[in-house]
């Protein structure tokens, strides 16, 4: 097992566009980000800002019109942009495992859960059909199933929500990769069972060392979960750093507001500030910074020039026109 | 706020027939998803109801919105008891109360423009002649903060926050008193759902409207609610005004549930003291009071007897169904 801390994994300047009747359209801009061993980057943001098409990128999981235009993946010192199909399979499920959003749209309805549990360990680890069996089921009992020798024989209708998502997690953790990519894990499910995967999420990380990519449009859920937050705006990452500075001390406009508009229950406003208009679609983006339009604080140069990146610590960097380092 | 009821419940049920699989092929069974619901709301007050999915929120919100038949009980609409109503009795009734729902993509017809769907409730109930419809329709736009141009167009020009708009404009077409809100702003981002919220609370001014906000989003609901009520497995099991429930909460599943919502404060850790388990389905319910099996404080009485919804020894306006509620306030 790898030290904490130890970079596992590499974005740098990640372009992906989508290939329509209008030609190529980029979706993702320059997006670069490491990752850690036992430790949790979040990306935020609200539907279409390309989070999710950043995650899918990293397994090479882009749907048929979608093309990484430039910049590069390194796991590992292996770059993933150029490999080919069976070695990103080799990794995917073995070495970097994803949970989604809707347990019941991911799971196979027609397999027992233990099996698409064991699934992976036939495939990577070569074990036999009972060895594999048993480690799926020591891997439900892991993320807290009750009565798992028994349960393991259930499918996936028989479950609950909540307990459904305990088997996708068991099933992206089997292998015991060293990333977990989770997509909006918990955004389907109830408050009450969303604590507890969270906190099923914690111990794991803590008894595997994973490093975890967290997406999430919810700043409430990712300041239970991150280490470090990435904010997205527009398929281009627009203010980065350890949660602490994001989640008290963000400085980019857009952050500011979207912290700001989440209704809370330790405080009390009369009003909910608003962010007027919308994010705007792929193609559509306006001129010089793409947040301008809806930007309080914008003035002339910011429809016209692209903003500059502003370093406020070794951590804290964000691209914006208005606001200088200190 | 005054107090003019408008919309009273008494003893309120709700019974689902279902054929469920059994051990001997298809069994009829009947799942009661509300269950003695007794509950008054105020003109002009938003009162929310929140609960996790499947408590019946949605099937007490339906009740109220005429939708569903209540299987047991009474219900008073604007003084009117609707109980036992023929459908032309129910109509001049459903006037004065309507519904927004959840899904802004599936809740407006896609083959119509929306002056189609803005004007459809006036034609139902012969108001105006079409020119004043138009005209009518096209103030409702405005009021929802949409130019009159929009009128023309079909729902899929329109982006997610700008349809639930539109929902909302039709809910307000016939000018009711009373609108149930199903979950409306859970399938939008947090800056859209702002701006409905805003564009929510300007219009129960304006309309002096009275809301029942169903939701399972406590932060949303601190945001907006004078009172709130909260249901487990079909029943109201506390309902306190807003400042109470937050700060002095007694049911221990109320409890539970503030503890689970994030805050927005950097502390990367477990939440720790979480409620186990999942809610029990409501066709196999549990003896006593339906939270027993979950509850830290459950004890023989909880699993022999249903807790009555009663006010606390403190307030009478707070009301818990709790067995050991005097221990917990």
């Amino acid at each position: 097992m790898s030290s904490v801390d130890e970079t596992i994994l590499s974005v740098s300047n990640l372009s992906i566009g989508f290939e329509t009747d209008e030609g190529l359209i980029p979706v993702i801009e320059e997006v670069s980000f490491d990752l850690h061993t036992g430790r949790t980057l979040a990306l935020v943001g609200e539907s279409g800002c390309g989070k999710s098409v950043t995650a899918f990128a990293l397994l090479k999981l882009l749907p048929p019109f979608g093309r990484i235009i430039s910049g590069s993946i390194k796991f590992r010192g292996q770059e993933l942009v150029d490999s080919t199909e069976s070695e990103i399979q080799a990794i995917r499920g073995d070495r970097i495992s994803m949970i989604f959003q809707e347990p019941m749209s991911a799971l196979n309805p027609v397999f027992t859960i233990g099996s698409q549990v064991a699934e992976s360990l036939l495939l990577h680890r070569h074990l036999d059909k009972k060895m594999a069996w048993q480690q799926a089921v020591e891997m439900l009992v892991a993320v807290g199933i009750p009565d798992a020798a028994q349960r393991a024989k259930n499918y996936p209708h028989q479950l609950s929500g909540g307990m459904r998502q305990r088997v996708m997690i068991a099933m992206a953790l089997s292998c015991e990769p060293d990333i977990l990519i989770a997509d909006e894990p918990t955004t389907a499910l109830d408050v009450t069972i969303q604590a507890q995967i969270l906190d099923l999420m914690h111990d794991l990380q803590e008894r595997f060392g994973t490093a975890i990519l967290f997406i999430s449009h919810d700043f409430g859920v990712v300041s239970r979960m991150a280490d470090y937050i990435a904010v997205m705006y527009a398929g281009k990452i627009i203010e980065r750093g350890d949660a602490g500075e994001i989640l008290t001390g963000a400085r980019h406009p857009y952050t500011c507001a979207l912290l700001a508009t989440t209704p809370r229950i330790d405080a009390s406003v009369t009003r909910l500030p608003a962010i007027s208009g919308r994010v705007p679609a792929p193609g559509q983006r306006p001129a010089g910074c793409y947040f301008q339009p809806r930007c309080p604080n914008a003035s002339d140069h910011c429809g016209e020039q692209r903003p500059p990146p502003v370093d406020l610590s070794v951590t804290h960097q964000l691209i914006c026109h208005e606001v200088v380092s200190e | 706020m005054n107090n003019v009821t408008i919309v009273d419940m008494q003893h309120l049920c709700k019974t689902f027939k279902l054929k469920v699989a059994g051990s001997s092929g298809l069994e009829n069974r009947e799942l009661q998803a509300v269950s003695d619901v007794t509950l008054k709301i105020s003109k002009g007050e938003i009162l929310a109801l929140v609960g996790e999915s499947g408590c019946g929120k949605t099937t007490l919100g339906r009740m109220l919105a005429l939708f569903y038949q209540p299987t047991s009980g009474t219900l008073c609409i604007d003084g009117q008891d609707v109980i036992g109503l023929k459908r032309k009795q129910l109509k001049p009734i459903r006037r004065q109360v309507q519904m927004i729902f959840q899904d802004p993509v599936a809740s407006l017809n896609p083959r119509h423009t929306v002056e189609a769907i803005l004007t459809e409730p006036m034609k139902i109930f012969s108001l105006y002649d079409s020119r004043q419809r138009a005209g009518k329709a096209a103030d409702l736009l405005a009021a929802v903060g949409l130019p009159p141009s929009d009128l023309k167009k079909y729902p899929h020009e329109f982006s997610g926050g700008q349809r639930q708009r539109i929902s909302i404009a039709r809910a307000l077409v016939l000018n009711p008193a009373f609108i149930v809100a199903d979950e409306p702003v859970s399938a939008l981002d947090v800056s859209v759902q702002s701006q409905i919220l805003n564009l929510m609370m300007d219009l129960r001014e304006e309309f002096q409207l009275t809301y029942l906000f169903i939701s399972h989003d406590l932060a949303v609901v601190h945001h907006l609610a004078d009172r709130i009520a909260v249901m487990y497995l079909g029943r109201i099991i506390e309902v306190a005004s807003k400042h109470d429930l937050f700060n002095n909460p007694v049911h221990p599943y109320t409890k539970a549930l503030l503890r689970s919502v994030p805050s927005i404060t950097p502390n990367k850790q477990r939440i720790g003291r979480i409620l186990q388990g999942d809610p029990p389905s409501p066709l196999y319910p549990p003896g006593g009071c339906a939270f027993n099996p979950r509850c830290p404080h459950a004890s023989e009485i909880c699993r022999g007897s249903l807790p009555a919804l009663e006010p606390t020894a403190t307030d009478p306006l707070h009301l818990v169904s709790c067995h050991a509620k005097e221990q917990l306030v």
